[in-house]
């Protein structure tokens, strides 16, 4: 899996908000590195992430986990966790679980 | 021409004689190394063992006192370094970046040959002091795996050793963790006739999974006895109610499905938070039971307003069947690569018309043949439920 940052346009009524490009597999093994990426976001003050999905080839349960851990963090912290252009394997998973009820899916 | 003779003669005897002594103090030095192997202690407690080595070293360089460190750390002290005129020390390394000081004091100076043996000394101290290390180590690995198995194991326990009966049911149950225990987990209930029972997937794998999963059984089991009577929708939201703060702190998620079958009526009542696949067969028509809010942990599901959780309700008469996996049977891979996929199991309910045990005992060894020898990835769990002829 890799993991790139870009940092989006400023809004006028918050930070920056940030966006993990997420590509291959996104699965247990993973999670460690997607958690530090998150984490490092939320500390220095960016609790707008987009998670952008569209180059991910396959998600586990682990990796959803990481995903609510993430969301849950965002807003407890007054922002939010978007999931960006889920490839199909990612929007059947989100679809069949229901996760699709819990997240902003832009 | 005598003076000559005789210079060149004197030259002959002191190169003689510095050849003598070179020879003197190699073969000192290879007497000390011999005696220096033979210091090889067979004790495994760091402190003994090098406390030992230096107790034969410290002659073979007549030392009045020794001092070996490492990392900083006075590990044994031979002797009152304070007596020894002439004081000196070697630092050695190992390949795993212990740093070791050995400190001598002496009467004499030391000589060169005599420091080439200090190192020799540090280098054995400290390698018995790495041998101690590594024994500790694996001590430590082996006190922890058992610890690991334990708790495994009475993870596992958890999952009922009965299997309910119920006059026109047949049921087949069976979770293979990936590792020694997992996260899946069913559990079950018999009421006034009634067959109240959760199947569910803990997030990630492993102990912490399982440890979770023992949870969501004790739970579930407490919510069958209290609020079983109202249907599977109240035993789900008693089940949230209990678990969501558990599950967020712990940061995962359960997903589960939850049914409830009166025996008398063939009546099928059944609702699922985020799980899949649920897989309905009847009348050779196979069709998914689909979720109805995303799974437990996620968001409360007394905070997303549904106020009543829409269940699946089915009559179910003989021949009919409901399978509900994890996806650890649908996600696992073949040598290829290939996912077995839902397809593959619905492949297998819609044609396999043998009892629930051999059905359910066939996608275990189909999903090994489809494996092929690659690693099983996920806890693997099945539960089939048949409708039989009283």
């Amino acid at each position: 899996m890799n993991i790139e940052t870009l940092t989006l346009d400023a809004t006028d009524d918050g930070p920056a908000a940030v966006e993990l490009q997420i590509e291959g597999r996104f699965d247990a093994h993973e999670i460690e590195l997607f958690r530090t990426a998150v984490d490092t976001k939320l500390d220095s003050g960016h609790n707008h992430i987009r998670i952008e999905l569209s180059a991910v080839e396959f998600v586990d349960s682990s990796a959803l986990a990481e995903l609510v851990r993430g969301m849950k963090r965002c807003r407890e912290d007054g922002g939010d966790l978007v999931l960006a252009s889920p490839s199909d394997p990612v929007r059947v998973i989100l679809e069949l679980t229901k996760l699709d009820a819990a997240f902003v899916i832009d | 021409m005598t003076d000559v003779r005789n210079a060149e003669a004197l030259v002959a005897a002191r190169t003689i004689d510095s050849l003598t002594s070179a020879l003197v103090d190699a073969n000192d030095q290879l007497v000390a190394l011999y005696e220096l192997s033979k210091s090889t202690t067979g004790s495994l407690d760091e402190a003994d063992a090098i406390e030992q080595i230096l107790e034969h070293a410290a002659p073979l360089v007549d030392a009045s006192s020794m001092t070996f460190e490492i990392d900083g750390v006075t590990v044994c002290t031979l002797g009152d370094p304070d007596v020894g005129k002439n004081a000196t020390s070697v630092d050695v390394t190992t390949p795993l970046e212990m740093v070791a000081t050995l400190r001598v004091s002496r009467d004499e100076p030391m000589g060169t040959a005599q420091s080439k043996l200090l190192t020799a000394i540090a280098n054995t101290a400290l390698q018995a002091a790495h041998t101690s290390r590594l024994h500790e180590s694996a001590v430590e690995n082996l006190i922890v795996e058992r610890d690991h198995d334990t708790a495994s194991a009475l993870a596992q326990l958890a999952l009922p050793s009965w299997r309910p009966e119920l006059p026109g049911l047949s049921l087949f149950a069976r979770s293979d963790p990936a590792r020694s225990a997992g996260g899946d987990f069913f559990a079950w209930s018999v009421r006034d006739g009634r067959l109240l029972a959760a199947v569910g997937d803990v997030s990630g794998k492993g102990l912490p999974a399982a440890l979770v999963m023992s949870s969501v059984i004790s739970s579930a089991t407490a919510a069958f006895q209290t609020v079983g009577d109202r249907g599977p929708g109240a035993v789900l939201a008693a089940i949230d109610a209990s678990l969501h703060a558990y599950l967020t702190d712990a940061s995962m998620f359960v997903t589960l499905a939850v049914i409830d079958v009166d025996a008398s009526t063939g009546t099928l009542r059944l609702v699922s938070a985020g799980h899949s696949p649920i897989l309905w067969r009847s009348d050779d028509r196979v069709e998914h039971l689909t979720a109805v809010c995303p799974p437990v942990g996620v968001l409360e599901l007394s905070s997303m307003g549904l106020g009543y959780l829409a269940e699946h309700v089915l009559d179910g008469k003989p021949g009919d069947r409901l399978v509900i996996a994890s996806d650890g049977l649908t996600e696992q891979e073949s040598p290829a690569g290939v996912q077995f996929g839902d397809d593959g199991l619905i492949d297998v309910v819609a044609n396999d018309k043998r009892s629930a045990f051999d059905t359910g005992t066939s996608i275990f060894d189909t999903i090994d043949h489809f494996a092929d020898g690659v690693e099983q990835m996920d806890d693997r769990t099945l539960f089939v439920l048949d409708w039989t002829a009283p």
